[in-house]
């Protein structure tokens, strides 16, 4: 190891701490601050922030439809994206890479192209500013990611093992419960925490379809932000932060240490 | 036990996914060629988007749009390679910065938005800390970083978000399978340059690509950031069609739509090269199995 | 004369219970093919990484041509490797790998066209130049990774079990040309495997490597003949050991007294190993009684386990005459076919019947 790349690696991992850790300082001032008026370095320190945003009902209760909402949309992406992430992961066939894209599409077309259409539909099927049409739009938005990451998951398992428990006298529901799925564990609950995630921070979709009649934390803090109250918005930003701080220390006990990628198994 | 036929599996995410995505897009651009006028007085046709495209805000958008997108996409190339490039090594603490490299990914938009504000506004952390130092002595004397006429604190905000998503897994590659191709080159006399240059960077590129694609696609049609961290001129072209959709005026919702379809068609031109990259990709998988 | 040397080569890996290579002493004169043989894990891997310059040494010293090469860093050390997997560039044509390393040495474009061909010609695929890396089945990858290693013309050429991936068939093919290679260039090679016959087929000289430790370097028909442990004993299919006492150069046990010239003196117990071909039919009854324990049809021969003397032997007769459970034999032993070795560890030799793994009789108390 020569002395310039020991130099030259100690820079890029000043870089790369400050640049991750330092954005996360203002939001924490912040959140515990009363006033904090230019120039000082320091708020006058209060839990105002703190106490509203765990007193307050309005934000309590975006907490929760978020949580619901993602949940569901969780849940409904998993069902309906499982067999499809199986043939990815276990299949190859004519027109995989069309079927790939095809899946890829609602990830690569930016939320703005598919949202004014959706809204539109959503209005003539009586959908739109409903739970039900919300949880429906982030659907689609959502499976993706689930499908890619429980397909890179499936990318490691042998489907051999199942034909091995049907001779044995498994029934298709016993083989799901006791074969695929705790093969599968890892890489299904990392895909199940991203998944939450990006339903999590939707925000456009949700504004659009859901109009009024849902209100999720994302909305609750871009509506805080056009406010001007950095406090409460920095304290509700820390809330929203929580499930991917879960997800962040559940991924990495499931992920082998020096491979930081769902699916592709590491080095030997 | 007969096999689940692959088409039977692939169904139900297919439909989803053609009916509650494809679907709203082709009635996306059925509606801003007026097929269901809302006001009678609109013919079918390309109206809405002759009405744009002699614009000049649209253009300066569309431009503004492409700008972010091709800077942020291209800072965070170079910062994904060069961390990722530093991380392969073991040293100590190589866990834990690994462990800060990935934080960043699944961090909502939204927070990383609102965190390049309270940093780099003209009253954000930064200012404060140079103000403390002597060397700004007011807000207006702090640099336009956030809300300037070149998107900075949105390309910030972008960067943050995606060097670690290109990066991780370039360096998961790194990791496992260019590890080998790394020995081999330099027991056949390349040096450490070398090695990067003609082994480690021509085989990192197809994962480079292919996750660019979607960080590009991304940073060209997002609301949230431009709007938090976007001055009022230019707009990105996303809050021009929202404008125009969420305008009282319905005859606007035609040109919302045309500005979505146009969106969409730069990402789609885009998804064709991200195809043929994958197309690649699969069937090099299939040859080694 | 000595053109590579290893010297108390040591690697200890972080975190590790025990050093990977503990000590490794070895010299290889130029033009030799040497193959470090040994079981998985056995640390052979390591070494070769280490005089590649891939990993640092913990300690120890790597002399190449009279001068250490321990500070000389991988890509400067004129030491050429093939590893398991081809490793060909993907994105490189056929021509553009095997030049590769020219290109890295700063050669003109048309001297390596022209030892690009030389070097094709040598693995035999000729006119393969311009296909691409993906184009190629396993057997010609690694032909090409062969000529790319060989064409910048190195001091030493590392082979870290090239062959262990390809079917049987290509295997032979591919050693034959690896002796040609040899022979033509005259280049010293340095081998790793796991094959005892892969060993015995390449080698001027065997290192047979367990647990990061030379146990015996000599050439081949010495470990069929004069095996230094008991543990190269095992490894090279000397099937049984019978303990013993030697005195000098005479060994006694309850199958007789033996006198082994040239045997490492040590008195004391000892253990008497025998080749499972050693054993030779008495028919008139003379020689030593057995009872046949276990009988296993090998084809041209049949491996036996009887009971003899109260001991427990493994032999290999001819398969014209079939014995079963329960008969009675008697055979003779050939002393050629015979050596005493020291039990590594243990210093009481156990009798037991170990057979070469590859035989479906496994190791019986």
């Amino acid at each position: 190891m020569t002395d310039g790349s020991r130099i030259s690696r100690r820079f890029v991992l000043t870089f790369l701490y400050l640049v991750v850790l330092v954005p996360l300082i203002p939001i924490i001032l912040w959140s515990f601050s009363f006033r904090w008026t230019y120039p000082n370095l320091l708020p006058v320190w209060s839990t105002r922030a703190w106490d509203y945003v765990l007193g307050q009902h309005t934000i309590v209760d975006a907490t929760v439809t978020s949580l619901v909402l993602s949940g569901v949309v969780t849940l409904l992406a998993l069902v309906i994206g499982f067999s499809a992430a199986k043939a990815l992961g276990t299949r190859e066939f004519r027109g995989k890479t069309i079927v790939e894209m095809f899946i890829l599409l609602p990830a690569l077309i930016p939320v703005i192209s598919a949202v004014m259409g959706m809204q539109g539909i959503f209005t003539r099927l009586y959908l739109s500013d409903t739970f039900l049409g919300v949880v429906l739009a982030q659907l689609v938005f959502a499976l993706p990611y689930m499908i890619m990451g429980l397909s890179a998951a499936f990318r490691n398992y042998n489907p051999e093992y199942e034909q091995q428990a049907y001779t044995l006298g498994a029934d298709r529901w016993k083989v799901l419960y006791h074969v695929t799925l705790p093969a599968i564990l890892p890489g299904l609950v990392v895909s199940c925490l991203f998944t939450f995630v990006v339903s999590w921070s939707q925000y456009l979709l949700t504004v659009i379809v859901g109009g009024s009649a849902v209100r999720t934390l994302p909305m609750v803090l871009f509506a805080l932000m056009g406010s001007g109250d950095y406090a409460i918005a920095s304290a509700v930003s820390i809330i929203f932060i929580l499930p991917v701080l879960i997800l962040l220390a559940v991924s990495s006990k499931f992920l082998i240490p020096t491979d930081p990628t769902t699916g592709k198994a590491a080095n030997r | 036990m007969k096999e689940t036929k692959t088409w039977m599996m692939l169904l139900p995410a297919i439909a989803v996914i053609a009916l509650l995505f494809v679907g709203p897009l082709l009635y996306s651009v059925l509606l801003s060629l007026n097929f269901f006028s809302i006001t009678s007085n609109q013919m079918i046709g390309v109206q809405a988007y002759a009405d744009i495209l002699s614009d000049h805000r649209f253009y300066d958008s569309l431009v503004f749009s492409m700008q972010i997108a091709a800077v942020s996409t291209l800072v965070s190339i170079v910062i994904a390679i060069a961390v990722s490039m530093t991380l392969r090594r073991t040293f100590v603490g190589k866990k834990i910065a690994t462990f800060v490299y990935q934080f960043n990914i699944p961090v909502p938009h939204l927070v990383v938005a609102i965190s390049v504000l309270l940093l780099f506004s003209q009253t954000g952390l930064v200012s404060r800390a140079l103000y403390t130092l002597g060397l700004v002595t007011n807000p207006s004397s702090f640099p336009l970083i956030v809300f300037d006429q070149n998107g900075t604190g949105i390309i910030i905000a972008f960067v943050l978000k995606f060097f670690p998503f290109i990066g991780i897994s370039v360096l998961s590659l790194l990791l496992t399978t260019l590890n080998d191709y790394e020995d081999q080159a330099a027991t056949l006399g390349a040096n450490a340059f070398r090695r990067f240059r003609y082994v480690l960077l021509p085989m990192m590129t197809p994962s480079i690509l292919f996750s660019s694609i979607f960080v590009f696609a991304y940073a060209f049609g997002s609301y949230e950031v431009p709007f938090l961290l976007g001055s009022s001129s230019p707009k990105a072209l996303s809050l021009l069609a929202y404008q125009d959709f969420t305008n009282v005026d319905l005859n606007l919702r035609p040109a919302a739509m045309a500005i979505a379809n146009i969106i969409t068609l730069v990402v789609v031109g885009f998804v064709i090269l991200a195809y043929l990259q994958l197309n690649a990709m699969n069937r090099r998988a299939v040859r080694e199995q | 004369m000595t053109y590579l040397e290893l010297k108390g080569l040591e690697k200890k890996f972080d975190g590790a219970a025990k050093a990977s290579v503990d000590g490794v002493d070895l010299a290889v004169d130029k033009g030799q093919i040497v193959v470090l043989l040994g079981p998985s894990g056995c640390g052979k891997t390591t070494t070769l990484k280490m005089i590649a310059g891939l990993i640092p040494t913990t300690s120890g010293e790597i002399m190449l041509d009279g001068k250490s090469i321990l500070d000389v860093p991988a890509d400067s050390r004129d030491v050429s490797m093939v590893f398991q997997k081809p490793l060909l560039f993907p994105h490189m044509t056929v021509a553009q790998n095997i030049g590769f390393g020219l290109k890295m040495r700063g050669v003109k474009q048309a001297e390596i066209d022209l030892k690009m061909a030389e070097a094709l010609d040598l693995v035999k695929l000729n006119g393969f130049g311009k296909r691409k890396v993906h184009q190629l089945s396993g057997g010609q990858e690694q032909r090409v990774s062969l000529a790319r290693a060989l064409v910048i013309e190195p001091k030493l050429l590392l082979l870290d079990e090239p062959l262990s991936a390809l079917d049987a068939e290509l295997r032979l093919e591919m050693r034959e040309l690896i002796l040609s290679i040899k022979q033509k260039l005259g280049i010293t090679i340095m081998f790793v495997t796991h094959d005892q016959q892969e060993a015995v087929m390449l080698a001027d000289r065997i290192a047979l490597m367990v647990d990061g430790k030379i146990m015996q370097f000599d050439e081949p028909h010495a470990f069929f003949m004069r095996p230094r442990t008991r543990r190269v004993a095992e490894f090279f299919g000397w099937t049984n050991f019978v303990p013993a006492i030697q005195k000098g150069d005479r060994v006694t046990c309850s199958f007789g007294e033996f006198v082994f010239e040239g045997i490492e003196a040590h008195d004391g117990p000892i253990c008497l190993t025998i080749r499972p071909e050693a054993a030779v039919l008495c028919p008139g009854g003379e020689g030593y009684l057995a009872v046949v324990r276990r009988a296993v049809y090998m084809g041209t021969r049949i491996d036996y386990e009887v009971d003899c003397l109260d001991a427990k032997l493994g032999i290999s007769l001819d398969s014209n005459r079939l014995y079963a459970h329960g008969d009675e034999l008697s055979f003779r032993l050939v002393p050629s076919k015979m050596w005493a070795v020291r039990c590594d560890d243990k210093s009481i030799c156990d009798n037991r019947v170990v057979w070469d793994l590859s035989s479906p009789a496994k190791t019986t108390n």
